[in-house]
């Protein structure tokens, strides 16, 4: 089996165009999470997101095909640079102010768990991210939307800022406020539930 | 002009962890950017278990699609 150096996206592109499935699907692996969560940005809705996801990388995949692909630029930009367009030329279509509906307001947050977790390791994850999770939604949107922004979909803050239309420091403090009150509100839960574990 | 190091500049090292030797050691040598740092580590730290990805359906049909 051949082996593929997976940070180097030049490599598994050209691999790809030569036949191999399964550098297309490290190069999937590698960005579908970005993408999906820049889509989900846009258009707030993650079944809508999803579908989004699919046209972005079916765009991608016939690209490469075709042959037209052109090296010169990086492919982890130009996937992202066809996910937004994709995602905001919905939104002006759709011609509505996104909302999240209802039923899906929850985000799609998975445990991230590692092959050699343990069962009891992999519970207190879940466990974690459950609590998280709910914390999180709990937040001002513009400090969810930041974080959402920064950690999930890897923007800069200077990208944050332009996109959110407001400043570099503005974007920075909202950050830095989402990070500190989820930490604090995180230990005042976990704190709650071992007293409540260790109450006679 | 000496720059003074903020709790933003802590902020942008955590996340963009660019090789600023100068800014860790005002970090290490500053109680209160120290405290500052570990707290936000561990708040990013904490994030790092979730992930917000696509469901298997939507990566398999994808994966489909990419087959010749």
């Amino acid at each position: 089996m051949v082996k593929y150096d997976v940070s180097n996206d030049a490599t598994l592109v050209a691999a790809y165009k030569e036949g191999s499935e399964d550098a297309f699907a490290k190069l999937l692996d590698k960005y579908k999470n970005k993408v999906y969560t820049k889509i989900y940005l846009i258009v707030k809705d993650q079944f809508l997101a999803e579908d989004l996801l699919q046209e972005v990388f079916i765009k991608v995949i016939d690209k490469i095909k075709s042959g037209t692909y052109n090296e010169e630029g990086k492919f982890g930009p130009w996937v992202v640079r066809i996910a937004h367009n994709l995602a905001i030329d919905n939104f002006r279509k759709a011609k509505r102010y996104p909302t999240i509906h209802p039923e899906n307001e929850d985000l799609m947050f998975n445990t991230l768990a590692l092959s050699e977790d343990s069962a009891e390791e992999l519970r207190i994850k879940e466990d974690t991210t459950n609590k998280l999770k709910t914390l999180i939604e709990l937040l001002p949107q513009n400090q969810k939307e930041v974080l959402l922004m920064r950690h999930y979909a890897d923007m800069s803050f200077q990208e944050i800022a332009e996109s959110t239309g407001v400043s570099i420091n503005t974007a920075l403090g909202r950050m830095r406020y989402a990070l500190i009150n989820l930490r604090k509100k995180f230990d005042q839960v976990n704190n709650v539930y071992d007293k409540n574990n260790y109450r006679t | 002009m000496i720059k003074t190091i903020t709790e933003h500049d802590v902020l942008k090292f955590v996340y963009e962890k660019t090789s600023n030797s100068s800014l860790e050691n005002e970090i290490i040598k500053n109680d209160n950017l120290l405290n500052e740092f570990v707290e936000l580590e561990k708040a990013k730290g904490l994030l790092d278990v979730l992930s917000l990805e696509p469901s298997k359906s939507t990566i398999d049909s994808i994966l489909n699609y990419a087959k010749y």
